[in-house]
Protein backbone atom coordinates (compact mmCIF):
# COMPACT_ATOMS: atom_id res chain seq x y z
CA UNK A 1 0.00 0.00 0.00
CA UNK A 2 1.26 3.38 -0.75
CA UNK A 3 -1.04 5.24 1.82
CA UNK A 4 -1.02 5.28 4.87
CA UNK A 5 -3.63 6.81 7.54
CA UNK A 6 -1.66 9.26 10.18
CA UNK A 7 -2.07 7.55 13.70
CA UNK A 8 -1.30 10.58 15.58
CA UNK A 9 -1.19 14.42 14.61
CA UNK A 10 0.30 15.51 17.60
CA UNK A 11 3.38 13.18 17.32
CA UNK A 12 3.71 14.77 13.71
CA UNK A 13 3.56 18.09 14.75
CA UNK A 14 5.51 17.91 17.39
CA UNK A 15 8.36 16.22 14.87
CA UNK A 16 8.24 19.00 13.14
CA UNK A 17 8.61 21.59 15.61
CA UNK A 18 11.76 19.49 17.08
CA UNK A 19 12.94 19.51 13.42
CA UNK A 20 12.65 23.06 12.75
CA UNK A 21 14.41 23.26 15.84
CA UNK A 22 17.33 21.58 14.28
CA UNK A 23 17.23 23.46 11.40
CA UNK A 24 17.22 27.05 13.79
CA UNK A 25 20.42 25.36 15.65
CA UNK A 26 21.97 24.52 12.51
CA UNK A 27 21.87 27.90 11.24
CA UNK A 28 22.62 29.86 14.50
CA UNK A 29 26.29 28.11 13.59
CA UNK A 30 26.85 28.89 10.08
CA UNK A 31 24.67 30.97 8.53
CA UNK A 32 20.88 30.92 6.43
CA UNK A 33 20.74 32.33 2.97
CA UNK A 34 17.34 33.16 1.38
CA UNK A 35 15.47 32.38 -1.57
CA UNK A 36 11.98 33.90 -2.48
CA UNK A 37 10.31 33.45 -5.86
CA UNK A 38 6.89 32.86 -7.08
CA UNK A 39 6.07 29.01 -8.38
CA UNK A 40 3.25 28.67 -10.56
CA UNK A 41 1.74 32.33 -9.22
CA UNK A 42 2.71 31.57 -5.47
CA UNK A 43 4.73 33.14 -3.32
CA UNK A 44 7.44 30.44 -1.86
CA UNK A 45 10.32 31.62 0.34
CA UNK A 46 13.44 28.72 0.71
CA UNK A 47 15.36 29.04 4.26
CA UNK A 48 18.82 27.33 3.45
CA UNK A 49 21.79 26.60 5.66
CA UNK A 50 25.03 27.37 4.86
CA UNK A 51 26.24 27.99 1.51
CA UNK A 52 26.66 24.03 0.19
CA UNK A 53 23.28 23.38 -0.22
CA UNK A 54 22.01 26.84 -1.72
CA UNK A 55 23.24 26.33 -5.20
CA UNK A 56 22.00 22.67 -5.13
CA UNK A 57 18.58 23.34 -4.26
CA UNK A 58 17.78 26.96 -6.28
CA UNK A 59 20.26 26.55 -9.99
CA UNK A 60 17.17 25.10 -11.08
CA UNK A 61 14.72 27.82 -9.64
CA UNK A 62 16.76 30.55 -10.57
CA UNK A 63 14.27 31.88 -13.49
CA UNK A 64 11.66 31.98 -10.96
CA UNK A 65 13.69 34.20 -8.81
CA UNK A 66 12.24 37.23 -7.41
CA UNK A 67 11.53 39.45 -4.38
CA UNK A 68 8.01 38.88 -3.08
CA UNK A 69 5.31 41.87 -1.92
CA UNK A 70 3.25 38.91 0.39
CA UNK A 71 4.19 36.73 3.01
CA UNK A 72 5.15 33.36 1.62
CA UNK A 73 2.41 31.02 1.19
CA UNK A 74 5.05 28.11 1.67
CA UNK A 75 8.48 28.32 3.51
CA UNK A 76 10.87 25.43 3.09
CA UNK A 77 13.75 25.12 5.14
CA UNK A 78 16.55 23.34 3.75
CA UNK A 79 20.17 21.79 5.56
CA UNK A 80 22.10 18.93 5.56
CA UNK A 81 23.99 17.32 7.97
CA UNK A 82 27.30 17.36 6.90
CA UNK A 83 27.84 20.67 6.23
CA UNK A 84 26.52 22.26 9.04
CA UNK A 85 27.62 19.85 11.55
CA UNK A 86 24.28 19.33 12.95
CA UNK A 87 22.29 16.69 13.77
CA UNK A 88 18.53 15.81 12.70
CA UNK A 89 16.32 15.34 15.16
CA UNK A 90 15.88 11.75 15.99
CA UNK A 91 12.33 9.84 13.92
CA UNK A 92 9.48 9.19 16.32
CA UNK A 93 8.88 6.51 14.20
CA UNK A 94 10.47 2.68 14.12
CA UNK A 95 12.42 0.97 11.37
CA UNK A 96 9.68 -0.85 10.11
CA UNK A 97 8.01 2.50 9.01
CA UNK A 98 10.35 3.69 6.06
CA UNK A 99 7.98 2.36 3.26
CA UNK A 100 8.13 1.19 0.24
CA UNK A 101 8.41 4.13 -2.57
CA UNK A 102 9.97 6.60 0.06
CA UNK A 103 6.61 6.99 2.19
CA UNK A 104 6.89 7.40 6.11
CA UNK A 105 3.69 4.76 7.14
CA UNK A 106 1.90 6.65 9.57
CA UNK A 107 2.47 10.30 8.95
CA UNK A 108 0.66 10.86 5.49
CA UNK A 109 -2.63 12.52 5.51
CA UNK A 110 -4.51 15.52 4.11
CA UNK A 111 -2.41 17.85 6.72
CA UNK A 112 1.32 16.21 6.83
CA UNK A 113 3.23 14.27 4.24
CA UNK A 114 6.63 12.96 5.38
CA UNK A 115 8.63 10.88 2.70
CA UNK A 116 12.14 9.49 2.94
CA UNK A 117 13.54 8.45 -0.02
CA UNK A 118 16.47 5.75 0.62
CA UNK A 119 18.43 6.19 -2.61
CA UNK A 120 19.53 9.82 -1.44
CA UNK A 121 18.89 9.86 2.08
CA UNK A 122 16.59 12.78 1.91
CA UNK A 123 13.57 13.53 3.96
CA UNK A 124 11.24 15.66 2.62
CA UNK A 125 8.15 17.32 5.22
CA UNK A 126 5.26 18.95 4.75
CA UNK A 127 2.57 20.52 6.74
CA UNK A 128 0.01 21.81 4.72
CA UNK A 129 -2.03 24.15 7.35
CA UNK A 130 1.15 25.70 8.13
CA UNK A 131 2.10 26.12 4.87
CA UNK A 132 5.80 25.22 5.88
CA UNK A 133 7.89 22.58 4.84
CA UNK A 134 11.45 20.73 5.69
CA UNK A 135 14.23 19.30 3.31
CA UNK A 136 17.22 18.09 5.10
CA UNK A 137 19.68 15.38 4.08
CA UNK A 138 22.82 13.70 5.46
CA UNK A 139 24.69 14.99 2.95
CA UNK A 140 24.08 17.31 0.43
CA UNK A 141 27.32 17.22 -1.61
CA UNK A 142 26.25 13.25 -2.42
CA UNK A 143 23.17 14.48 -3.50
CA UNK A 144 22.78 12.87 -7.31
CA UNK A 145 22.05 15.55 -10.81
CA UNK A 146 18.39 14.81 -10.84
CA UNK A 147 17.58 16.12 -7.86
CA UNK A 148 19.56 18.97 -8.69
CA UNK A 149 17.55 19.05 -11.83
CA UNK A 150 14.16 18.96 -9.76
CA UNK A 151 14.71 19.80 -6.14
CA UNK A 152 12.33 19.70 -3.55
CA UNK A 153 10.07 17.83 -6.09
CA UNK A 154 8.63 15.56 -3.77
CA UNK A 155 7.31 18.51 -1.41
CA UNK A 156 6.02 21.01 -4.04
CA UNK A 157 4.12 17.83 -5.59
CA UNK A 158 1.54 17.91 -2.85
CA UNK A 159 1.50 21.42 -1.64
CA UNK A 160 0.90 22.16 -5.20
CA UNK A 161 -1.90 19.35 -5.53
CA UNK A 162 -3.65 20.79 -2.54
CA UNK A 163 -4.30 23.92 -4.66
CA UNK A 164 -5.48 22.24 -7.67
CA UNK A 165 -2.24 22.70 -9.08
CA UNK A 166 -0.68 19.61 -10.58
CA UNK A 167 3.17 18.66 -11.29
CA UNK A 168 2.97 16.55 -13.90
CA UNK A 169 6.61 14.91 -16.03
CA UNK A 170 6.40 16.04 -18.98
CA UNK A 171 7.96 18.37 -21.42
CA UNK A 172 6.07 22.02 -22.40
CA UNK A 173 7.12 24.96 -25.09
CA UNK A 174 5.16 28.22 -25.85
CA UNK A 175 4.60 30.52 -28.45
CA UNK A 176 2.45 33.71 -28.14
CA UNK A 177 -0.21 31.90 -30.47
CA UNK A 178 -0.20 29.42 -27.27
CA UNK A 179 1.87 26.33 -26.26
CA UNK A 180 2.50 23.04 -26.33
CA UNK A 181 2.48 19.50 -23.81
CA UNK A 182 4.82 17.39 -25.03
CA UNK A 183 4.01 13.61 -22.76
CA UNK A 184 6.02 10.61 -23.34
CA UNK A 185 7.89 7.83 -21.61
CA UNK A 186 12.43 7.77 -21.85
CA UNK A 187 12.84 7.26 -25.48
CA UNK A 188 10.07 8.36 -26.97
CA UNK A 189 11.27 11.52 -28.00
CA UNK A 190 9.82 14.50 -25.80
CA UNK A 191 13.20 15.98 -25.02
CA UNK A 192 14.15 15.65 -28.50
CA UNK A 193 11.24 17.67 -29.36
CA UNK A 194 11.45 20.01 -26.70
CA UNK A 195 14.66 20.85 -27.56
CA UNK A 196 14.23 20.70 -31.19
CA UNK A 197 11.14 23.68 -30.41
CA UNK A 198 13.62 25.85 -28.60
CA UNK A 199 16.28 26.06 -31.42
CA UNK A 200 13.38 26.46 -33.63
CA UNK A 201 12.13 30.17 -31.50
CA UNK A 202 9.81 28.81 -29.12
CA UNK A 203 9.99 29.48 -25.27
CA UNK A 204 10.64 27.19 -22.50
CA UNK A 205 8.73 26.26 -20.10
CA UNK A 206 10.26 22.76 -19.04
CA UNK A 207 11.50 19.93 -20.13
CA UNK A 208 10.98 17.26 -17.69
CA UNK A 209 8.58 18.45 -15.39
CA UNK A 210 5.94 21.53 -15.50
CA UNK A 211 2.87 22.60 -12.98
CA UNK A 212 -0.25 22.17 -15.09
CA UNK A 213 -3.39 24.42 -13.98
CA UNK A 214 -7.09 23.50 -15.56
CA UNK A 215 -8.57 27.85 -14.98
CA UNK A 216 -9.05 29.96 -16.17
CA UNK A 217 -7.61 28.31 -18.65
CA UNK A 218 -4.99 25.22 -19.59
CA UNK A 219 -1.38 26.14 -18.46
CA UNK A 220 1.38 25.01 -17.99
CA UNK A 221 3.83 26.84 -15.59
CA UNK A 222 7.72 26.55 -15.82
CA UNK A 223 9.43 25.12 -12.59
CA UNK A 224 12.92 23.70 -13.17
CA UNK A 225 15.17 25.52 -15.55
CA UNK A 226 16.55 22.16 -16.07
CA UNK A 227 16.92 20.08 -19.18
CA UNK A 228 17.82 16.03 -18.72
CA UNK A 229 19.28 14.45 -22.00
CA UNK A 230 20.79 11.31 -22.62
CA UNK A 231 24.76 11.60 -23.27
CA UNK A 232 24.20 10.69 -26.87
CA UNK A 233 21.73 13.35 -27.38
CA UNK A 234 24.10 16.42 -26.80
CA UNK A 235 25.97 16.25 -29.35
CA UNK A 236 22.74 17.18 -31.20
CA UNK A 237 22.54 20.39 -29.21
CA UNK A 238 26.02 22.20 -29.22
CA UNK A 239 24.34 25.44 -27.78
CA UNK A 240 23.70 23.65 -24.75
CA UNK A 241 27.14 22.38 -24.08
CA UNK A 242 28.40 25.55 -21.96
CA UNK A 243 25.58 24.81 -19.50
CA UNK A 244 25.54 20.99 -18.95
CA UNK A 245 26.82 20.18 -15.77
CA UNK A 246 29.15 17.81 -17.06
CA UNK A 247 31.50 16.65 -14.25
CA UNK A 248 28.81 15.51 -11.80
CA UNK A 249 26.79 13.68 -13.91
CA UNK A 250 28.99 12.20 -16.82
CA UNK A 251 29.08 8.95 -15.82
CA UNK A 252 25.28 8.83 -16.11
CA UNK A 253 23.18 7.52 -18.92
CA UNK A 254 21.26 11.45 -18.73
CA UNK A 255 23.27 14.79 -18.31
CA UNK A 256 21.66 17.82 -16.64
CA UNK A 257 21.83 21.00 -18.69
CA UNK A 258 20.51 23.79 -16.70
CA UNK A 259 18.87 26.45 -19.14
CA UNK A 260 20.04 30.08 -19.15
CA UNK A 261 17.75 32.69 -20.97
CA UNK A 262 20.81 34.24 -22.78
CA UNK A 263 21.98 30.96 -24.64
CA UNK A 264 18.84 28.91 -25.08
CA UNK A 265 16.28 31.37 -25.99
CA UNK A 266 13.33 32.90 -23.86
CA UNK A 267 12.41 30.70 -20.49
CA UNK A 268 8.72 31.35 -20.05
CA UNK A 269 6.88 31.55 -16.36
CA UNK A 270 3.91 29.92 -18.23
CA UNK A 271 2.13 29.45 -21.49
CA UNK A 272 -1.48 28.71 -22.07
CA UNK A 273 -1.70 24.75 -23.93
CA UNK A 274 -3.14 24.45 -26.85
CA UNK A 275 -2.34 21.22 -27.52
CA UNK A 276 -0.82 18.46 -26.25
CA UNK A 277 1.30 16.16 -28.18
CA UNK A 278 2.49 12.75 -28.26
CA UNK A 279 5.82 11.62 -29.66
CA UNK A 280 6.97 8.94 -31.63
CA UNK A 281 10.25 8.44 -33.13
CA UNK A 282 9.68 6.61 -36.69
CA UNK A 283 12.29 5.71 -39.41
CA UNK A 284 10.63 8.05 -42.07
CA UNK A 285 12.28 11.20 -43.82
CA UNK A 286 9.34 13.85 -42.58
CA UNK A 287 6.94 14.07 -39.78
CA UNK A 288 3.50 13.82 -39.80
CA UNK A 289 0.60 14.92 -36.94
CA UNK A 290 -2.97 13.14 -36.88
CA UNK A 291 -5.43 13.16 -33.98
CA UNK A 292 -5.41 11.28 -30.89
CA UNK A 293 -7.42 10.88 -28.03
CA UNK A 294 -7.18 12.30 -24.28
CA UNK A 295 -7.55 8.22 -23.01
CA UNK A 296 -4.14 8.00 -24.99
CA UNK A 297 -2.76 11.43 -23.82
CA UNK A 298 -3.41 10.20 -20.25
CA UNK A 299 -1.64 7.04 -20.53
CA UNK A 300 1.36 8.41 -21.49
CA UNK A 301 1.55 11.35 -18.94
CA UNK A 302 0.12 9.79 -15.44
CA UNK A 303 1.77 6.77 -15.05
CA UNK A 304 5.29 8.40 -15.12
CA UNK A 305 3.83 11.27 -12.95
CA UNK A 306 1.95 9.22 -10.38
CA UNK A 307 4.80 6.36 -10.24
CA UNK A 308 7.68 8.82 -9.73
CA UNK A 309 6.35 10.79 -6.62
CA UNK A 310 5.35 8.95 -3.04
CA UNK A 311 1.78 9.61 -2.40
CA UNK A 312 1.18 10.02 -5.60
CA UNK A 313 -2.50 8.47 -6.11
CA UNK A 314 -6.51 9.17 -8.11
CA UNK A 315 -6.33 12.94 -7.11
CA UNK A 316 -3.07 13.12 -9.34
CA UNK A 317 -4.94 11.16 -12.11
CA UNK A 318 -8.15 13.09 -11.85
CA UNK A 319 -6.44 16.38 -11.93
CA UNK A 320 -4.15 15.03 -14.99
CA UNK A 321 -7.31 13.86 -16.80
CA UNK A 322 -9.32 16.97 -16.35
CA UNK A 323 -6.37 18.87 -17.99
CA UNK A 324 -6.28 16.79 -20.80
CA UNK A 325 -10.04 17.14 -21.77
CA UNK A 326 -9.50 21.05 -21.93
CA UNK A 327 -6.72 20.48 -24.89
CA UNK A 328 -6.30 18.78 -27.87
CA UNK A 329 -4.03 15.66 -28.53
CA UNK A 330 -1.97 14.54 -31.21
CA UNK A 331 -0.05 11.93 -32.09
CA UNK A 332 3.38 13.26 -33.21
CA UNK A 333 5.67 10.81 -35.78
CA UNK A 334 9.27 12.15 -35.75
CA UNK A 335 11.06 11.97 -38.83
CA UNK A 336 14.93 12.35 -39.58
CA UNK A 337 14.00 15.82 -40.86
CA UNK A 338 12.98 17.60 -37.69
CA UNK A 339 13.29 21.15 -38.82
CA UNK A 340 9.29 20.34 -40.73
CA UNK A 341 8.31 20.08 -37.07
CA UNK A 342 8.31 23.16 -35.67
CA UNK A 343 6.39 24.02 -38.89
CA UNK A 344 4.12 21.03 -38.21
CA UNK A 345 3.69 21.80 -34.56
CA UNK A 346 3.51 26.15 -35.56
CA UNK A 347 0.60 24.95 -37.35
CA UNK A 348 -1.39 22.53 -34.72
CA UNK A 349 -1.04 25.27 -32.54
CA UNK A 350 -2.74 28.13 -34.28
CA UNK A 351 -5.57 25.57 -35.77
CA UNK A 352 -6.05 24.28 -32.31
CA UNK A 353 -6.57 27.77 -30.73
CA UNK A 354 -8.86 29.46 -33.74
CA UNK B 1 -17.42 -13.37 0.37
CA UNK B 2 -19.63 -12.11 -2.42
CA UNK B 3 -17.61 -14.16 -5.46
CA UNK B 4 -20.11 -12.78 -7.91
CA UNK B 5 -19.94 -8.70 -7.01
CA UNK B 6 -16.56 -6.94 -8.14
CA UNK B 7 -15.33 -3.57 -7.07
CA UNK B 8 -11.96 -1.56 -8.79
CA UNK B 9 -9.41 -2.26 -6.28
CA UNK B 10 -8.42 0.86 -4.99
CA UNK B 11 -6.73 2.62 -3.53
CA UNK B 12 -4.01 0.68 -5.09
CA UNK B 13 -5.38 1.02 -8.50
CA UNK B 14 -6.10 4.14 -10.28
CA UNK B 15 -8.44 4.47 -13.15
CA UNK B 16 -10.09 7.21 -15.06
CA UNK B 17 -13.22 6.91 -17.92
CA UNK B 18 -12.83 8.25 -20.86
CA UNK B 19 -15.82 8.61 -23.78
CA UNK B 20 -14.68 5.07 -25.20
CA UNK B 21 -11.84 4.06 -23.28
CA UNK B 22 -10.73 3.20 -19.36
CA UNK B 23 -7.09 4.02 -17.95
CA UNK B 24 -5.98 1.77 -14.92
CA UNK B 25 -2.51 2.37 -13.15
CA UNK B 26 -1.76 -0.34 -10.66
CA UNK B 27 0.88 1.09 -8.00
CA UNK B 28 1.41 -1.92 -6.55
CA UNK B 29 3.49 -2.95 -9.63
CA UNK B 30 3.30 -0.43 -12.12
CA UNK B 31 1.55 -1.82 -14.51
CA UNK B 32 -0.92 0.55 -16.63
CA UNK B 33 -3.93 -0.66 -18.61
CA UNK B 34 -5.96 0.48 -21.73
CA UNK B 35 -9.56 -0.88 -21.98
CA UNK B 36 -11.49 -0.88 -25.34
CA UNK B 37 -15.13 0.71 -25.38
CA UNK B 38 -16.45 -2.49 -24.83
CA UNK B 39 -14.27 -3.57 -21.91
CA UNK B 40 -14.91 -0.57 -20.48
CA UNK B 41 -18.41 -0.40 -20.37
CA UNK B 42 -18.49 -4.14 -18.85
CA UNK B 43 -16.00 -2.83 -16.36
CA UNK B 44 -18.41 0.16 -15.27
CA UNK B 45 -21.39 -2.15 -15.29
CA UNK B 46 -19.23 -4.51 -12.74
CA UNK B 47 -18.29 -1.42 -10.65
CA UNK B 48 -21.62 -0.19 -10.60
CA UNK B 49 -22.62 -3.78 -8.94
CA UNK B 50 -24.23 -5.72 -11.31
CA UNK B 51 -23.08 -9.51 -11.46
CA UNK B 52 -21.38 -11.13 -14.24
CA UNK B 53 -24.37 -13.45 -14.17
CA UNK B 54 -26.56 -10.38 -14.44
CA UNK B 55 -24.60 -8.93 -17.45
CA UNK B 56 -24.53 -11.86 -19.27
CA UNK B 57 -28.06 -12.95 -18.83
CA UNK B 58 -29.54 -9.31 -19.43
CA UNK B 59 -27.17 -9.07 -22.83
CA UNK B 60 -26.90 -12.95 -24.04
CA UNK B 61 -29.93 -11.96 -26.16
CA UNK B 62 -28.40 -9.69 -28.72
CA UNK B 63 -24.63 -11.30 -28.32
CA UNK B 64 -24.55 -14.99 -28.15
CA UNK B 65 -21.02 -14.16 -27.13
CA UNK B 66 -21.71 -12.10 -24.09
CA UNK B 67 -20.91 -14.34 -21.42
CA UNK B 68 -17.22 -15.97 -23.08
CA UNK B 69 -16.49 -11.69 -23.48
CA UNK B 70 -17.55 -11.05 -19.93
CA UNK B 71 -15.71 -14.14 -18.60
CA UNK B 72 -12.88 -13.45 -20.10
CA UNK B 73 -12.39 -10.38 -19.22
CA UNK B 74 -13.48 -10.66 -15.37
CA UNK B 75 -10.58 -13.52 -15.39
CA UNK B 76 -8.06 -10.97 -16.82
CA UNK B 77 -9.17 -8.01 -14.77
CA UNK B 78 -9.15 -10.46 -11.57
CA UNK B 79 -5.25 -12.06 -12.49
CA UNK B 80 -3.89 -8.19 -13.36
CA UNK B 81 -5.23 -7.16 -9.66
CA UNK B 82 -7.59 -4.54 -11.47
CA UNK B 83 -10.46 -5.48 -9.34
CA UNK B 84 -11.65 -7.62 -6.88
CA UNK B 85 -14.69 -10.10 -5.26
CA UNK B 86 -16.78 -7.46 -2.87
CA UNK B 87 -16.74 -8.53 1.06
CA UNK B 88 -19.79 -10.04 2.06
CA UNK B 89 -20.20 -7.02 4.87
CA UNK B 90 -19.98 -4.63 1.60
CA UNK B 91 -23.42 -2.91 1.19
CA UNK B 92 -24.06 -3.81 -2.82
CA UNK B 93 -26.40 -1.33 -4.50
CA UNK B 94 -27.26 -1.87 -8.14
CA UNK B 95 -26.93 1.70 -9.24
CA UNK B 96 -30.36 2.66 -10.90
CA UNK B 97 -29.49 3.71 -13.95
CA UNK B 98 -26.99 0.62 -14.62
CA UNK B 99 -28.35 -1.72 -17.22
CA UNK B 100 -26.98 -3.35 -20.07
CA UNK B 101 -28.86 -1.85 -22.84
CA UNK B 102 -26.62 -0.09 -25.48
CA UNK B 103 -23.83 -2.40 -24.34
CA UNK B 104 -22.14 -3.29 -27.96
CA UNK B 105 -20.11 -6.13 -28.36
CA UNK B 106 -19.22 -6.29 -31.70
CA UNK B 107 -15.74 -5.35 -31.03
CA UNK B 108 -14.49 -7.89 -27.75
CA UNK B 109 -13.28 -6.37 -25.09
CA UNK B 110 -9.58 -6.08 -24.91
CA UNK B 111 -7.39 -4.60 -22.03
CA UNK B 112 -4.07 -3.91 -23.14
CA UNK B 113 -1.03 -3.96 -20.59
CA UNK B 114 1.91 -1.53 -20.46
CA UNK B 115 4.76 -2.62 -18.43
CA UNK B 116 7.70 -0.09 -19.05
CA UNK B 117 6.90 1.78 -16.20
CA UNK B 118 7.75 -0.71 -13.53
CA UNK B 119 11.37 0.06 -13.08
CA UNK B 120 9.98 3.11 -11.76
CA UNK B 121 9.04 1.09 -8.74
CA UNK B 122 12.61 -0.49 -8.22
CA UNK B 123 12.22 -1.91 -4.67
CA UNK B 124 13.91 0.17 -1.86
CA UNK B 125 17.46 -0.12 -1.14
CA UNK B 126 18.26 -2.80 1.99
CA UNK B 127 19.07 -0.68 4.87
CA UNK B 128 20.01 -0.52 8.20
CA UNK B 129 19.31 2.57 10.63
CA UNK B 130 22.14 4.40 13.01
CA UNK B 131 21.35 5.03 16.19
CA UNK B 132 19.44 8.12 15.84
CA UNK B 133 17.11 6.34 13.99
CA UNK B 134 17.60 7.06 10.47
CA UNK B 135 18.63 4.87 7.61
CA UNK B 136 22.42 4.35 7.16
CA UNK B 137 23.88 6.02 4.43
CA UNK B 138 24.29 3.90 1.25
CA UNK B 139 26.08 4.88 -1.58
CA UNK B 140 23.67 3.64 -4.73
CA UNK B 141 22.29 4.54 -7.44
CA UNK B 142 19.20 2.64 -8.06
CA UNK B 143 17.06 6.34 -8.35
CA UNK B 144 16.08 8.73 -11.14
Amino acid sequence: MRRAAITNDATAQRFLEQSVAAFERAVSQTCVREWTGILAGLPVRLRIAGDVCYPLVTRALAHLATPIASSAELTVRVWDTASTGHEMASPPWPREAFGPHGLVQGFNDTRFMTAYDLGTHALSLLDQVGGQALFWTQDATTLPPWEHAAPLKRILHRWLRSRGLQLAHAAAVGLSSGGALIVGKSGSGKSTTALHLLREGFGYIGDDYVVLARSPQPTAHSLYCTAKLHDATRTRYPHLLPVFDTPASSALPKVVAFMQADCDGPLLGDTPVQAVFLPTITHSRDSWIEPGSAAEAVAAIAPSTILQLPGAGQTDLTQLAEFIRLTRTYRLHLGTDLPGVAALIRTTLEEAGA
Amino acid sequence: MDRDRYRINTPQVLHEQFDDDVVLVNLENGNYYSLNASGSAILRLLANGLSPDSIEKQSSAAHAAAGSCVRALLAELLSEGLITPCDASEHIEVKEETTVAGLDLSTPPALQRFTDMQDLLLLDPIHDVDDRGWPSAINDGQHG
